[in-house]
């Protein structure tokens, strides 16, 4: 199954990285168990965005979950937790568009110091829903998608055209028989030496 | 529009064309709604240099010349294209009266030429007055493949032979004028035989009036060999065994098309609603429970298989099945995209090689079926040793054996009349002997027969010399290691036999041509011959002596020689030709020009019918 749980941008400090914005869908834990869900997710996108250079993507495997991190060179930096069949590249393009998203929106004397609350950007839970679907989202996995079923319906066709006219399998016998009984036509054992005599 | 025809030198398209042309020309000349009503036999020869398409597009129908067949009232013009044969104008006379309407206007087209005869005829039938006009369509070659042109007269070598009419050679005369109107003067011409001389002479004698062939122009073709079918009657007698020989012999090959009933191919269900118009484009009347399969050589694989010995043909039909089946056999799902977008671009051609291997493998599939009997294998060996001279001289067990079965005549005297060939003649008591035999068996009426067969030279008392004997010794014709598959030889096409004709043609290659076999080219019956055309000097038609400075650099470079065998030829000759053309050695291009491709049934059979 593919998911996504949390999404999220950070701004990567000196010492600390800072949430800016979160969104997450926990919808597949049990009611009791997301609070802690959360928590540890939050927790967990902040230190891996602590431990990643600057100008780096990384995807990182955490028990059940893949987090996807991307930090910018100016410390701007987007996690995504998602499980471990959610295709990278996807989720890569996505936190590429959110910090793009956020960068125009959010003005960068706000990054250092900005909150939560105090940071105006709501596409976050938007996308999120929208990413669900890696193949409906992203353009190019849909592509990919339409062009493999198109693959499967293009490869049952000319498997019907190619089975048009005589059946391959008799044409198969039939030729090798004709191949096997080849006899010469050259039957006479006489030699030709042995002619005629002239009278 | 024929595109097989156009591959060598000598562009055969352009004869279809320029016959197409007069046709059209004539038709286009008529005004008003047309019908063109043909004799039976002149739709095969109407498909060799017209498509459906000529007619169609001038909302031309086609009818057949049948008694009960009624036109159209708003047609205005009736148009008959029929052979100049006295007994066609019985039919078309009743035909005229029957379809006779007030303002209809009516034309003759006849082919070859217009013959008093006919004419008069129509005046004895009192129709004469209705037609407005009579024209001729002198078409006397008619093109089969692009190497191949064929005068279509079956009874050529009987006319002439045993009815002494000689108009068969007429035409053929003025044919070969044709030819060299269509493609320059033929500078060097040789020849063996009597019909031969007869046709050469005429033709000589036409084109003296013809001042296109005295210019200075150099022809498509180097030379001319006119083979008289006297000189070698063994070979048309033999059983071929190339593919094409083979399918001729069976099922007989018309105008390239055989037909076959459609039982023996698989039925091609998807399709088949639209294939049955697009099955047969090129018909121009059509005929539905028989599948008719063209045999030419714009079909790829029929051009490969054709001229190989049937042994061979069988071990590439297996191989091609399997080269087939590996193709579509491409495991699909590691395909890219790109790979699999070129395989559907090549899909259309390997849907196409898939149809034309499976027909081939069915006909394949019948004639081993006709082989594989005792029958055929048995002939085969009697055939064998006439034609290495075994026991030539004395009644054969085999022959006598026949007769005492009352086999088929046909084939019996077959037997016989190679035997005759083979010993270059009868002993008096053996002919004696096989007469009689004959009688007593079939008859007094075969008497007559034989008298025919008598008159054709097929079958006589030995002369002094014994021409094939000797022959067979110093032209090879009898090859003891003949090798069928991937063969050196042309003897192939028999299996362990050399056409003495091939075999003339591919002396008269070497650079001393005929010179070395003087003495036993003249035991064959008929003169030899040679000429010269060459470029006229002035108006006073006074020849340059030698070979022009431009003609003899051409000497290196591929000559083009048309071979005319004059009274039919047979497929494996013509495999034999082909094969002396393939061969790089030899630099030499084969038109083949006959009055009639034959094979030993419809041989006999034109010169056993009364």
């Amino acid at each position: 199954m593919v998911r996504l749980f949390t999404l999220s941008v950070f701004y990567k400090g000196a010492s600390e990285a800072r949430l800016l914005k979160t969104t997450s869908d926990l919808q597949s834990f049990s009611f009791f168990q997301r609070g802690t869900v959360n928590e540890f997710m939050t927790f967990a996108s902040k230190t891996i965005v602590e431990r990643t250079q600057p100008a780096l993507r990384q995807s990182v495997k955490q028990d059940a979950y893949m987090c996807h991190v991307y930090v910018r060179a100016d410390n701007l930096a987007g996690v995504l937790i998602a499980d471990h069949e959610y295709p990278h590249r996807v989720a890569h393009t996505l936190i590429t568009k959110i910090l793009d998203d956020f960068s125009a929106t959010v003005s960068a004397d706000q990054w250092q110091t900005g909150t939560e609350s105090s940071i105006a950007f709501d596409s976050l839970p938007a996308f999120l829903v929208k990413y669900q679907d890696p193949k409906e989202a992203d353009p190019l996995t849909k592509m990919q998608t339409d062009l493999d079923e198109t693959k499967i319906i293009l490869k049952s066709t000319i498997e019907s055209v190619l089975e048009r006219g005589e059946k391959l399998e008799d044409m198969v016998t039939k030729s090798e028989q004709l191949s096997m009984q080849s006899k010469a036509f050259y039957k006479t054992a006489k030699k030709t030496n042995s002619c005629c005599s002239f009278t | 529009m024929f595109p097989y025809l156009r591959s060598q030198r000598v562009n055969l398209q352009l004869l279809q064309e320029t016959a197409a042309r007069e046709l059209m020309q004539h038709l286009d000349s008529i005004e008003g709604s047309k019908v063109i009503v043909l004799d039976e036999s002149m739709v095969g020869h109407l498909e060799l240099v017209t498509k459906p398409e000529m007619f169609t597009d001038r909302g031309i129908k086609l009818a057949a010349l049948k008694p009960e067949s009624r036109t159209p009232k708003d047609v205005q013009n009736i148009i008959y294209i029929v052979h100049t044969q006295v007994k066609l104008m019985d039919q078309l006379a009743k035909h005229l009266k029957d379809n006779n309407h007030q303002g209809r206007q009516y034309y003759i087209f006849f082919v070859p030429r217009r013959s008093c005869l006919c004419i008069k005829h129509l005046e004895n039938l009192d129709v004469i007055h209705a037609f407005t006009h009579i024209y001729e369509l002198t078409w006397n070659f008619f093109p089969l493949d692009s190497d191949v042109v064929s005068m279509e007269m079956p009874n050529a070598y009987r006319d002439v032979s045993i009815d002494g009419d000689t108009t068969a050679l007429f035409q053929a005369s003025i044919g070969l004028v044709q030819l060299q109107r269509l493609y320059g003067r033929i500078p060097k011409i040789y020849g063996k035989g009597v019909m031969a001389q007869y046709v050469w002479d005429h033709a000589k004698q036409l084109a003296i009036d013809e001042k296109s062939l005295y210019n200075g122009y150099k022809g498509a073709i180097d030379q001319l060999i006119l083979l008289d079918r006297g000189i070698d009657l063994l070979s048309p007698l033999a059983t071929q065994l190339t593919y094409e020989g083979l399918i001729d012999e069976f099922y007989g090959i018309h105008h390239n098309k055989l037909t076959l009933p459609a039982e023996h191919f698989p039925a091609y269900t998807i399709s088949s609603g639209s294939t049955a118009v697009s099955e047969d484009p090129e018909r121009l009347m059509g005929d539905k429970d028989r599948k008719t399969i063209f045999l030419h050589s714009g079909k790829p694989l029929y051009a490969e298989l054709r001229n190989k010995n049937f042994n061979e043909v069988r071990i590439l039909l297996a191989r091609k099945v399997k080269d087939i089946q590996a193709q579509m056999n491409v495991n699909r799902q590691q395909q890219s995209v790109q790979e699999i977008k070129s395989f559907v671009e090549r899909l259309p051609q390997l849907m196409e090689e898939k149809k034309e291997t499976s027909v081939h493998t069915a006909i394949a599939g019948l004639i081993d079926e006709r082989i594989n009997v005792y029958s055929f294998s048995d002939d085969l060996a009697a055939e064998q040793e006439f034609m290495i001279c075994a026991d030539i001289d004395r009644p054969s067990n085999y022959i006598d054996d026949q007769i005492a079965r009352r086999a088929d005549l046909r084939n019996v005297l077959r037997f016989i009349c190679l035997q005759c060939a083979a010993a270059s003649g009868f002993k008096e008591r053996v002919l004696n002997h096989y007469k009689r035999e004959l009688a007593q068996v079939y008859g007094l009426e075969v008497l007559l027969t034989i008298s025919h067969l008598e008159k054709a030279g097929l079958l006589r008392t030995q002369t002094e010399s014994r021409a094939y004997a000797v022959l067979r010794k110093t032209l090879h014709l009898t090859v003891d290691d003949s090798v069928e598959i991937n063969p050196k030889d042309i003897s192939y096409v028999h299996s362990f036999y050399a056409p003495l004709t091939a075999r003339l043609v591919e002396h008269s290659l070497r650079p001393l041509g005929w010179q070395t076999l003087k003495s036993q080219i003249n035991n064959l019956p008929g003169p030899a011959f040679e000429d010269f055309q060459l470029q006229l000097i002035g108006i006073g038609g006074r020849h340059a002596g030698g070979a022009t400075p431009s003609e003899t650099s051409l000497m290196h470079a591929r000559r083009v020689v048309l071979v005319f065998f004059v009274g039919g030829c047979t497929f494996a000759e013509i495999a034999a030709l082909r094969f002396l053309a393939a061969q790089e050695d030899n630099n030499v291009e084969f038109v083949i020009a006959t009055t009639k491709v034959i094979n030993k049934h419809s041989f006999l059979d034109s010169l056993m019918s009364s």
